[in-house]
């Protein structure tokens, strides 16, 4: 069994899920209370990551990583490790590949709740702060938790993106997505049948879970 | 005088019959494939479609179907394994020997040694698990000593093509790439052949695929390979033939 990518692709999800909670509950609570004509603009920016080929996100870091790349010369004017082969490189490649799959459930959530009773708190005169922390959130909750779960099975099934930026190092870029395709590739099929299988049923059960909880919010509601 | 012309070459393309080979090309030959093919439709009018690839998925997807007529693959092994299996009529015949080349853009005075030079971080290869040209690279660096000293440096590129790019995008300092991609592409002072002796020849196969329904144009395209001008190609385009 490839433990090592097994691990390595959790610690993977695991950063960037947090990391995308802490981007995605301000920007989702944004998006759902601002009425801008540049609304539609921004929500198309953000959702480009999920119509655009994982090759196509790959391609563009690379190049923004690489030697002639804005990202690029920064590091090496900064004079710190680069981002292309790296493990922080495949935490910002997840961070925006996974992006629109944890922003959607919240914003929705936050969309589905903002307007009655924040509206409310405040009229009794509960400063933002309070609305936001005792109101707001605990109400957005089940979207909150269905795009980190989301995020996370997203990452677990990152492909391309890793393939373009990662360099297939052991330990450190390896992950469990790249590892069947090594062994799809080495023609070793019942290597790449046994974690391919593993990966299903995860997806299973988190799909399950995720529908789930919609259910449960539902007739809760 | 148009119309004249229109229905002319109406007729002309009912009465030749225009017939369409398809076939697997390794990555690596993809420029000199697509020249070959030119040529090809040029003085027979029959047209040829090439699909790119790494040799291992073109070797998966043939083991499962695909409507290939001829396969060019980046070794003789695969080749050969589909013939073992069934899936091949004829002989494995070499049509191109690779070579392997280190690239160091912008290096003065480049030569072996350059890769132990402290200003590479990261040196590209392809994948030595299914690519031919990964294999070589990994043979030479064990044969002269240097693997164990360089391990933490190589990054590998999934196929020949991705290796090239990781190079050429400076996100890796240097890379070991096939010739015929860097020839008339990048400066001769910035690469450096690898000796032949100190790596197994990338000897690369084609076979003609038993599914094919037109044997006959399978047969005119392997022949058209043995010719002179393709020949010289093939040679001017990086790689060298096997003198029979």
């Amino acid at each position: 069994m490839d433990w090592e990518s097994i691990f390595l692709t959790l610690k993977l999800a695991t950063m960037s899920t947090l990391i995308l909670l802490i981007i995605c509950i301000p920007v989702g609570y944004w998006l759902a209370t601002i009425r801008s004509p540049l609304k539609p603009f921004v929500s198309a920016v953000f959702a480009l990551p999920l119509v655009l080929p994982p090759t196509v996100l790959g391609f563009y870091l690379l190049m923004a990583f690489g030697s002639n790349g804005p990202i690029g010369k920064l590091t090496s004017f900064l004079d710190i490790e680069g981002f292309a082969f790296s493990f922080k490189g495949l935490v910002l490649g997840s961070i925006i590949y996974s992006f629109p799959f944890v922003l959607g459930p919240i914003q929705n959530s936050f969309e589905s709740v903002s307007d009655k009773y924040s509206e409310v708190a405040m009229s009794l005169g509960a400063p933002l702060k309070d609305t936001l922390f005792k109101v707001s959130i605990p109400l957005a909750k089940p979207g909150i938790i269905a795009g980190a779960v989301l995020g996370f099975a997203h990452t677990i099934g990152e492909f391309g993106v890793v393939l373009m930026i990662g360099g297939n190092i052991p330990g450190k870029t390896k992950v469990l997505s790249v590892s069947i395709y090594d062994h799809v590739e080495a023609l070793e099929y019942s290597k790449a049948h046994s974690l391919s299988a593993g990966l299903l049923i995860f997806s299973f059960v988190i799909l399950i879970f995720i529908y789930g909880l919609g259910n449960k919010w539902r007739i809760g509601k | 005088m148009l119309k004249l012309f229109i229905i002319s070459s109406l007729l002309l393309s009912f009465g030749s019959r225009a017939e369409v080979l398809n076939i697997a090309v390794s990555s690596n030959f993809q420029k000199t494939s697509k020249l070959i093919a030119k040529s090809f439709q040029k003085e027979t009018g029959h047209k040829v479609k090439l699909s790119f690839a790494s040799t291992g998925k073109h070797f998966a997807q043939i083991l499962n179907g695909a409507p290939f007529d001829i396969f060019f693959g980046a070794d003789t092994k695969h080749p050969q394994k589909l013939r073992d299996m069934g899936f091949v009529s004829g002989e494995v015949s070499t049509y191109a020997i690779g070579k392997l080349v280190f690239w160091y853009p912008n290096k003065s005075n480049l030569n072996t040694n350059s890769l132990f030079d402290p200003k590479i971080k990261y040196i590209s290869m392809a994948n030595e698990v299914h690519a031919p040209y990964g294999i070589a690279a990994k043979e030479f660096l064990i044969k002269t000593g240097n693997y164990k000293k360089l391990k933490s440096k190589l990054v590998r590129g999934e196929n020949i093509s991705q290796t090239f790019l990781f190079t050429r995008l400076g996100n890796a300092n240097a890379g070991f790439v096939a010739l015929s991609q860097v020839i008339d592409v990048i400066s001769q002072s910035d690469y450096i052949l690898i000796p032949e002796s100190s790596y197994t020849p990338i000897a690369q196969g084609v076979v003609a695929l038993k599914r094919t329904k037109n044997k006959q144009l399978v047969n005119k395209f392997l022949n058209y390979l043995n010719e002179k001008p393709i020949i010289e190609l093939i040679k001017r385009s990086g790689y060298t033939i096997k003198e029979l």
